[in-house]
């Protein structure tokens, strides 16, 4: 499957699902790189939920360059909220994250979600925008 | 800036036949303290000298190749030299990619495809391309060259009519010039697979 515009399409996608089903949460969208694409927040609690995507070629796996930055965008976000802020990671990728790899963002409690498209992204990611809203 | 590539092979590919004819590898730790992952977190630099499979650092760049699966090649790619700079980066992928081709053949393996990809520093997709595959570019090709390619068997065969030369001549005149045409579309063709095609940049 190739994606070029995977990445917008998601966040349009996702940006319309928010406000139609989950208006509690706040949505903003990055227009720094030390930022994931997406951050939703729960404004009541202080949970805050940052979303990386990264499109292209699902029979590409993400090379190991890409998983070096989500590991300091992950020490970024969490720099950029005050300490008693829950903070959270999550990737949204086309590709495949190889073993190795995958263990290291676990390690970093990074959760990755791996998508074979835009819908099937957002069911995935539904379950945690529901325990965001009801304050998890 | 830095560039990977996904080099999808036919068959299993067999990374120390491939390597032998590759150009001396550089030892994982040199190599990989040339590249961005010198400054990143001790678990993914280890994780990257358990996982690549060869390094080369030359005059301007530096390259480390890893195998994630039983069919492909990932490749790491950056320029020392000029870093920032994507016209460099385009140039050493192409150079490198062609030597990687040129060992897979020698070492009798087909390459079925390769993907490309250049990022920023902050891990942003700047540009994409790929090797095109045979019957692509025979058919764009053919899309953006018909009428020229008609009207070089066409030409010579109503020419020969209308000089009062037998039909039959005409005819001979037509399909040598037809063949020859296609001829010509295959080794081009065939050329134009190992030249990186960026669909965005």
């Amino acid at each position: 499957m190739n994606t070029p515009n995977f990445e917008v399409q998601f966040i349009t996608r996702l940006r319309d699902h928010i406000v139609s089903k989950y208006p509690e949460l706040s949505f903003s969208v990055s227009r720094t790189p030390q930022q994931p694409d997406v951050v939703i927040e729960n404004t009541r609690t202080g949970t805050a939920l940052g979303v990386e995507v990264k499109g292209g070629n699902s029979a590409n796996p993400v090379p190991p360059a890409t998983i070096a930055v989500l590991i300091e965008l992950s020490a970024a976000m969490k720099d950029r909220y005050p300490h008693s802020r829950r903070i959270e990671l999550w990737v949204v990728s086309t590709g495949k994250v190889l073993p190795p790899w995958a263990d290291i963002l676990a390690n970093e409690q990074i959760r990755v979600i791996n998508a074979d498209s835009v819908d099937d992204a957002l069911g995935k990611l539904d379950s945690r925008l529901r325990a965001l809203a009801a304050g998890d | 800036m830095y560039a990977t590539a996904t080099v999808h092979f036919k068959q299993s590919v067999d990374e120390n036949a491939l390597i032998a004819k590759l150009a001396t590898p550089i030892a994982l730790p040199i190599a990989i303290g040339a590249t961005i992952f010198a400054t990143m977190p001790t678990p993914l630099a280890t994780a990257l000298t358990a996982t690549a499979i060869y390094a080369h650092v030359g005059p301007s760049s530096v390259f480390l190749l890893m195998k994630p699966g039983d069919k492909q090649l990932q490749i790491h790619l950056e320029c020392v030299l000029t870093p920032e700079s994507i016209l460099e980066l385009k140039h050493e992928l192409s150079r490198m990619l062609l030597n990687l081709a040129d060992a897979a053949e020698a070492s009798s393996q087909a390459i079925d495809n390769v993907e490309v990809m250049i990022f920023t520093h902050d891990a942003t997709r700047i540009a994409s391309g790929r090797y095109q595959p045979f019957a692509e570019i025979i058919g764009t090709r053919f899309r953006d060259t018909i009428i020229g390619d008609v009207l070089l068997a066409v030409v010579p065969a109503a020419t020969s009519l209308a000089m009062n030369v037998e039909p039959e001549k005409a005819a001979i005149t037509f399909g040598t010039t037809a063949i020859a045409v296609l001829l010509w579309l295959c080794i081009e063709a065939r050329r134009r697979q190992k030249v990186l095609v960026y669909e965005y940049s």
